[in-house]
C-alpha cells in the first residue's frame, strides 16, 4: 500500500482522536495534531490506554511520534468512510501497476 | 553475569568519553540534567543536531542518540509523575552495552534491529534544563531532526517520485478539521484524474502537472511504446 494514500487521509484526521499502538504494545489516545510524509505523528492532550505499564508516560501533554513505530492507528468509525478508501486504494493500485 | 551494580558504576558504564558536536547543531542547552531510567547523570549540556541527540557533562562524558531509537519524545509538565518539568523521550533498547539483568534482550546491539524487534528494551530518558522555558524548543529541534531520519524499510520505492512533489514538512499545524473533507475530496480526484484539486496546502501546481503528464502517458501509452 502506498504510504501517500495513509498520509492524505491521516492529514484530514488532524484535530481527531485517535488511538496509536506502538510495536512495543503501548497504546497513546490523542488529538492528532499533524502528521508529515514519513507518518511520524504529533498529538496533542494524550492519556495511556495503559498506565500501569507505562506510568510515566500521564504527565505528557504534547508528544511526537516517529513513523516506523507505529503498529496501528485507530480511526473514530464516523470519521472513516471505507467505501471512498477502498476506492482510492485500488484506483491507486492500478495506477503503480501501469507504471 | 555481573553482579547487581552500584548506582555509579551504572552509571559509569553509561558514560564515555565524547566530543562536543559541531555539524548540523540545532539546539544547545547547557545547564541541563539527563536521566536515564530515573537516575541522575548529573549535570551537563544537551546538544540536538542534524545526525544525533548528545548529552555531555563538563568532563567530556555523555552519551548519544540516535534518532531511529528515539521512538517517541515529549514535553512532560505534570510534576506528579516526575519532580521537574522535562524532555521526555522514550528510546529502543539499552543505552550501556552491559545487559541488565532484569532485561531479557537477545541482542546486544539494537541498531541493526528494527524499533521494538525482537526483545529489545525500551529506556526513558529525560533531559531536564535548569531554563524551563526552554523545553518547547527544544522539543520542537527534536522534531524537526526526527524527520531527517525515516527508516529506510519504510520507503516504499515507487512512491518516492510521487511524494517528492507534493508534500514536504508536518502538515496539520493549523487545525484542519473544517478542511478535512476537502482534503478527502482532493485525495479521490486525485487518484481519480491523476491531478489535484489543490486546498491551498500543496506544493505548487508545478508539481502536480509534472506527475500528472507522466501518469496520463503511462495509462494511455499501448503496452509496445511503454518502455
Amino acid at each position: 500500500m502506498n504510504i501517500h494514500l495513509f498520509y492524505s487521509f491521516f492529514k484530514s484526521l488532524v484535530g481527531k482522536d485517535v488511538v496509536v499502538e506502538l510495536k512495543n504494545d503501548l497504546s497513546i489516545c490523542g488529538t492528532l495534531h499533524s502528521v508529515d510524509q514519513f507518518l511520524n505523528i504529533k498529538f496533542t492532550d494524550i492519556t495511556v490506554t495503559d498506565p500501569d505499564k507505562y506510568p510515566h508516560m500521564l504527565s505528557v501533554k504534547n508528544c511526537f511520534i516517529r513513523g516506523s513505530v507505529v503498529r496501528y492507528v485507530q480511526l473514530p468509525a464516523d470519521e472513516c468512510d471505507t467505501q471512498l478508501l477502498q476506492d482510492a486504494a485500488r484506483k491507486e493500485a492500478a495506477q503503480n501497476r501501469q507504471r | 553475569m555481573p553482579c547487581v551494580l552500584t548506582e555509579e558504576a551504572n552509571r559509569k558504564m553509561l558514560l564515555t568519553a565524547l566530543d562536543v558536536p559541531t555539524e548540523g547543531v540545532r539546539h544547545v542547552q547547557d545547564e541541563t540534567v539527563a536521566y536515564v531510567e530515573d537516575d541522575s547523570q548529573g549535570n551537563g549540556s544537551l546538544y540536538i543536531t542534524d545526525n544525533v541527540v548528545t548529552w555531555r557533562n563538563s568532563s567530556g562524558q555523555g552519551f548519544s542518540l540516535q534518532y531511529p531509537s528515539i521512538s517517541l519524545h515529549a514535553v512532560s509538565r505534570d510534576l506528579n509523575a516526575f519532580p521537574h518539568e522535562c524532555l521526555f523521550l522514550m528510546v529502543d533498547g539499552k543505552l550501556s552495552d552491559d545487559a541488565d539483568p532484569r532485561q531479557k534482550s537477545s541482542d546486544d546491539e539494537d541498531e541493526v534491529v528494527g524499533p521494538f524487534e525482537g526483545d529489545t528494551a525500551t529506556t526513558e530518558v529525560r533531559f531536564v534544563p535548569a531554563d524551563k522555558g526552554a523545553l518547547d524548543a527544544m522539543f520542537n529541534s527534536m522534531s524537526d531532526c526526527q524527520a531527517l531520519h525515516p527508516d529506510e524499510q519504510d520507503t516504499d520505492s515507487e512512491a518516492d517520485d510521487f511524494e517528492a512533489n507534493y508534500y514536504e514538512g508536518m502538515e496539520g499545524e493549523d487545525n484542519l478539521t473544517p478542511e478535512g473533507q476537502r482534503t478527502l475530496e482532493h485525495l479521490e480526484n486525485l487518484l481519480l484524474n491523476g491531478q489535484g484539486q489543490g486546498d491551498g496546502q500543496n506544493r505548487p501546481n508545478a508539481g502536480n502537472e509534472e506527475n500528472t503528464n507522466q501518469m496520463d502517458e503511462d495509462q494511455f501509452a499501448d503496452a509496445d511504446e511503454m518502455q
